[in-house]
């Protein structure tokens, strides 16, 4: 009796044992591939540099190797996200280092800059941050790893008016930003679109009394503030909000809560309720993540001295997987043609919360996660296709 | 008014000449000469010529010497106790003084007592035989002691084949790992809890007998024993009990026997209650208690003990098994009704015609409540419950008789559904069909519980209303009426995933039942486990498919829980998953999702949604949608 259930114990454990994964042990072949990485290490914005940086360095210790046994080698430029600095950076790279790629770090400006540049030099560049949707499109070179503005706004409008069931609100907007220009604008198109009522636009300006605004706007009825501007002013408002006892549901734009710990830190408890459109979440309970997102979280945390990620070491890290996969498909990996052209047909690639496809005008497609901040921390509510 | 002898002999011990010299000046006017044990046993009758009341301090033998004489002289007596038999005394209700002693010693109103004598042995408290975990157990001892005790106690223990006959010609063959006669009672245990009414002028003798059948058995009584008295059994179970004027007690081997502390003879024995043969002055207490006992009545309580020829020849083997067993005879009514379960008739393909019929209806219907009502009708609970005793007792008849049973009942069922189905024009899937082509483990985890249920039920009758609820509980038709709507659909996938649910529901309840009858004691004496073996098998081999549909379902029910929070923008569109259903329909997925939009989805809209729920999901799907517009 106890051979018998052994053995059937045994065929249940084996029946029911993961296939083995075998993974072909990779033999460095000696070469290096040279990627250049621009971003914001010093200056105002240099979390978002060193963030994504880290990403990337975790990513390359999961994967430090290419399939033909190639190891990738970062040349990293700090381009403080001026986009003069930006051009020099790439030409640096392109030109001096002989880079095969470049990851983009810094904002929509940087990145339109680099437009021409990118294509004169025919070099690949996968912008990381920049949401402009201008960014990709009319050219060859330059290619989105983030959904755009375009995409950001419609979304925010319509999860306002059908899922928060919000039909009057006001929306900031930061006219020296074209990140929020375009996300205000194509929100409230789409807001009037489905029938809600804009009740008023808000253009900042460098001496604005946020009291008087507020109270002007609580008093037309508006029930949520759609903020596509920079956390300092998120901060700023929701601390103004306050100030006259007004709680509105408050949506803010993508890299909010990342920006606000790094920059900000002791106003997070401001941020509690908003919602925030992001790449990513937190929240580990209720989002689907892919099946490598545990493994290389633990090991950023193992490197570090961190009990959290932020959006841009997200983006890091997806970004260098993302660009070692198009490398994978190429003969000669670090040829940039083939790489820009194996970029371009990135289908349907894990990342780390859904799939990432990147079309033949460099505009990617991936899911749009919304999130209520609670506790500094992203709480996810529904994740957009 | 007290009155005392006017002459007594005091017999006493080379030690106490302090007593002799109270006792000779008591002062109730008493002539008292003295002896010590063996002159007086040199010439009983010399000593007695001038009077017939003797008063003894001495050792347990020189009262038991005493006592037996003094039903062959009819001389009355008194006892003063020593100090090392003070417990004696007590029983006697005799005082520790000795001035107090001397008074009660001399009075001239004895009681009537009666002696009981074992292969001529003077008995007075207990004789014990064999093994007796507990029972032995000296008054006083802990509750933690007693745990301790038993569980010590319980190491190599045996039954041995034992024969008792009553006085009234009653004759009890059991085995048992030991056996106590009781006279006196207060001084162990078992006196205590069991043969609590017992007295020294009921002209009886007790019999106390100790069997635990198995280890279970044992831990039981053990548990019974050291309850708080509210929540104790009178008898415990594993202990018989009889009270007769005598005993002849046999055994296959010599077994030497204890009697009050001393190995003095062995069996077999023959005990004999010499009704009111001396006269002992006692106690005032305990003459009270003497009072109130009723003289007379034999007494047989033998149910907990093993009886069969059968179950005596097992336990004669080895030592005590883990779980008991139980003869034929002990459960003749029991069986004695699977065996009629068992039986296929005409009443039972009849019921199984119409609860099939009923749980199709009610399939087709999808209406809960029919197929809930098929479930109460259908009679295929009984002869699997029956199948599983058969197997347990090997009882090839039964089992031979039950699994007929089953297949004609299976095969009435799918035939009649599958002919019902070929009568439909139309044969649409109901939710309630769905829900039976998906077995899992969990349905396995149901049937089990199920057969626990059903056997225990069946094992006691007093809670046999319950087996509705275990038939609704394992829901034996509705699977096969799918299994035979599949058949009449030609849809082998249907058929053979409905049928797995069934012979899960099947395997589950029978290893489960099998189980269950053997803990509560029914296995026979004598068991080979070839057919328990081949349950065990069957279910490690249907466990195989429903381990991977448990995860799969568990992977179906975590890809749900995660759709309802996924929403798409399709050319500018906005679409709320609301709820999302995946099942498996000939072998591919459908996903069934309820959506809100505010827009008109056009066709093009639902071929972008398709294509990027498609892009977004690892496996094949096909997608149905009900759409709901936001006004």
């Amino acid at each position: 009796m106890v051979k018998i259930i052994t053995i059937a114990c045994a065929v249940l454990a084996l029946l029911s044992a993961e296939g083995c994964q075998r993974q072909d042990e990779i033999v460095p072949s000696g070469k290096i591939i040279k990627l250049g990485v621009i971003g914001p290490f010093s200056g105002v914005d240099r979390a978002k540099g060193e963030d994504g940086v880290e990403g990337i360095k975790t990513a390359m210790k999961w994967q430090p190797l290419l399939k033909n046994g190639d190891r990738i080698e970062l040349i990293i430029e700090d381009d403080q996200n001026k986009p003069a600095l930006t051009v020099n950076a790439l030409n640096r790279l392109a030109n001096d280092e002989r880079v095969s790629a470049v990851l983009l770090m810094s904002t929509s400006s940087s990145a339109l800059k680099i437009k021409p540049q990118a294509n004169k030099l025919e070099i690949p560049v996968l912008a990381m941050l920049a949401t402009h949707p201008d960014v990709s499109g009319d050219n060859d070179y330059v290619s989105q790893l983030c959904f755009d503005d375009i995409f950001q706004g419609s979304v925010a409008a319509l999860f306002v008016m059908d899922e928060l069931l919000i039909e009057k609100v006001a929306v900031f907007t930061d006219p020296d930003s074209e990140h929020s220009s375009v996300l205000a604008t194509e929100f409230i198109r789409k807001f009037q679109t489905v029938g809600g009522v804009v009740t008023e636009t808000v253009v900042l300006g460098s001496d604005e009394s946020y009291l008087e605004r507020l109270q002007e706007l609580r008093d037309k009825g508006t029930e949520l503030l759609y903020l596509p501007v920079k956390p300092k002013e998120v901060v700023a408002i929701k601390n103004a909000a306050r100030n006259i006892d007004w709680k509105p549901e408050v949506m803010a734009s993508d890299g909010l809560v990342a920006t606000i710990i790094n920059d900000y830190g002791d106003e997070v408890a401001l941020l509690e309720d908003i919602y925030a459109i992001d790449f990513f979440s937190t929240d580990d309970k209720d989002l689907q993540k892919s099946s490598y997102s545990e493994k290389i979280m633990r090991l950023y945390y193992s490197s570090r001295d961190a009990d959290k990620a932020t959006s841009y070491t997200a983006l890091g890290v997806e970004s260098y997987l993302v660009i070692k996969n198009a490398m994978n498909h190429c003969d000669k990996p670090g040829d940039r043609i083939c790489l820009n052209r194996m970029l371009r047909d990135t289908k349907n690639f894990e990342g780390l919360v859904g799939k990432i496809s990147i079309l033949e005008n460099g505009k990617a497609e991936r899911p749009l996660i919304v999130n209520k901040i609670s506790g500094g921390e992203l709480l996810f509510v529904v994740k957009v296709y | 008014m007290k009155e005392y002898v006017k002459s007594a002999l005091f017999i006493c011990a080379p030690s106490g000449t302090e007593l002799i010299k109270l006792i000779q000046n008591n002062p109730y006017g008493a002539d008292v000469s003295s002896t010590d044990i063996d002159s007086f046993a040199e010439n009983p009758p010399l000593h007695l010529a001038d009077c017939n009341h003797v008063v003894i301090s001495g050792d347990l033998n020189d009262l038991k010497y005493v006592l037996k004489l003094s039903a062959e002289l009819g001389f009355s007596m008194g006892v003063i106790a020593q100090e090392e038999y003070r417990e004696l005394a007590r029983s006697y209700g005799i005082p520790d003084k000795p001035e107090q002693a001397v008074e009660l010693a001399l009075r001239k109103s004895g009681h009537e007592l009666d002696l009981i004598l074992c292969n001529g042995e003077v008995l007075l408290y207990k004789a014990t035989m064999g093994r007796l975990p507990l029972l032995d157990t000296p008054r006083g001892t802990s509750r933690l002691k007693m745990i301790w005790r038993g569980l010590k106690q319980f190491s190599g223990l045996k039954l041995l084949p034992l024969r008792f006959v009553t006085n009234n010609g009653k004759e009890i063959n059991t085995a048992a790992c030991g056996c106590m006669l009781i006279q006196q009672h207060g001084s162990n245990l078992a006196s205590r809890k069991i043969a609590a009414d017992s007295t020294a002028k009921d002209e009886m003798v007790e019999l106390i007998i100790s069997a635990p059948v198995s280890i279970l058995g044992y831990f039981k009584f053990l548990l019974q024993i050291i309850l708080p008295a509210g929540y104790r059994k009178k008898l415990p179970d594993s202990i018989g009990f009889v009270k007769s004027k005598s005993f002849v007690i046999e055994s296959d081997a010599p077994l030497d026997v204890t009697i009050d502390g001393e190995s003095r003879t062995s069996t077999p024995i023959f005990c004999e209650t010499l009704p009111r043969a001396v006269t002992l002055n006692i106690g005032d207490e305990y003459s009270a208690s003497l009072k109130v006992a009723s003289p007379g009545k034999e007494k047989l309580n033998i149910s907990n003990l093993p009886t069969g020829k059968e179950e005596i020849n097992k336990a004669s083997l080895k030592s005590i098994p883990f779980f008991s067993y139980a003869s034929e005879e002990r459960f003749r009514d029991l069986f004695q009704a699977l065996r009629e379960d068992s039986v296929t008739n005409s009443t039972y393909i009849v019921l199984m015609i119409l609860s099939t019929l009923l749980a199709t209806i009610g399939l087709y219907q999808n209406s809960t409540a029919v197929v809930i009502g098929a479930m109460l009708l259908a009679p295929l609970m009984a002869p699997i419950i029956s199948l599983a005793m058969g197997m347990l007792r090997q009882d090839k008849k039964i089992s031979r008789q039950s699994a007929v049973k089953i297949i004609v009942g299976v095969v009435i069922a799918l035939l009649s559904a599958a002919l019902l189905t070929l009568m439909f024009p139309h044969k649409p899937v109901t939710s309630e069909m769905l829900a039976r082509v998906n077995p899992t483990l969990l349905d396995l985890g149901v049937a089990i519980f199920a057969g626990i249920a059903g056997a225990y039920t069946k094992a006691y009758k007093e809670i046999l209303q319950s087996l509705a609820g275990v038939a609704i509980a394992v829901a034996l038709v509705p699977p096969l009426a799918v299994a035979g709507i599949g058949i009449g659909r030609l849809d082998i996938s249907f058929f053979s995933q409905a049928f797995l649910l069934f012979s899960t529901n099947l395997v589950g309840i029978l290893l489960a039942a099998t189980f269950t009858f053997r803990i509560l004691g029914y296995s026979p004496a004598v068991h080979d486990k070839t057919s328990m073996r081949l349950v065990i098998l069957t279910l490690i081999l249907i466990a195989v498919p429903l381990y991977f549909s448990y995860d799969d379902i568990v992977e179906r029910l975590e890809m749900e829980k995660y759709w309802q929070n996924e929403r798409f923008l399709v050319n500018g569109k906005y679409i709320i998953v609301q709820q999302a259903h995946l099942a498996k329909r000939q072998d591919k997925n459908v996903m069934t999702m309820d959506i809100l939009a505010r827009e008109q989805l056009n066709r093009d809209d639902l071929t972008r949604l398709r294509k990027k729920i498609e892009r977004n999901i690892s496996r094949e799907l096909i997608v149905r949608a009900r759409i709901l517009y936001i006004p």
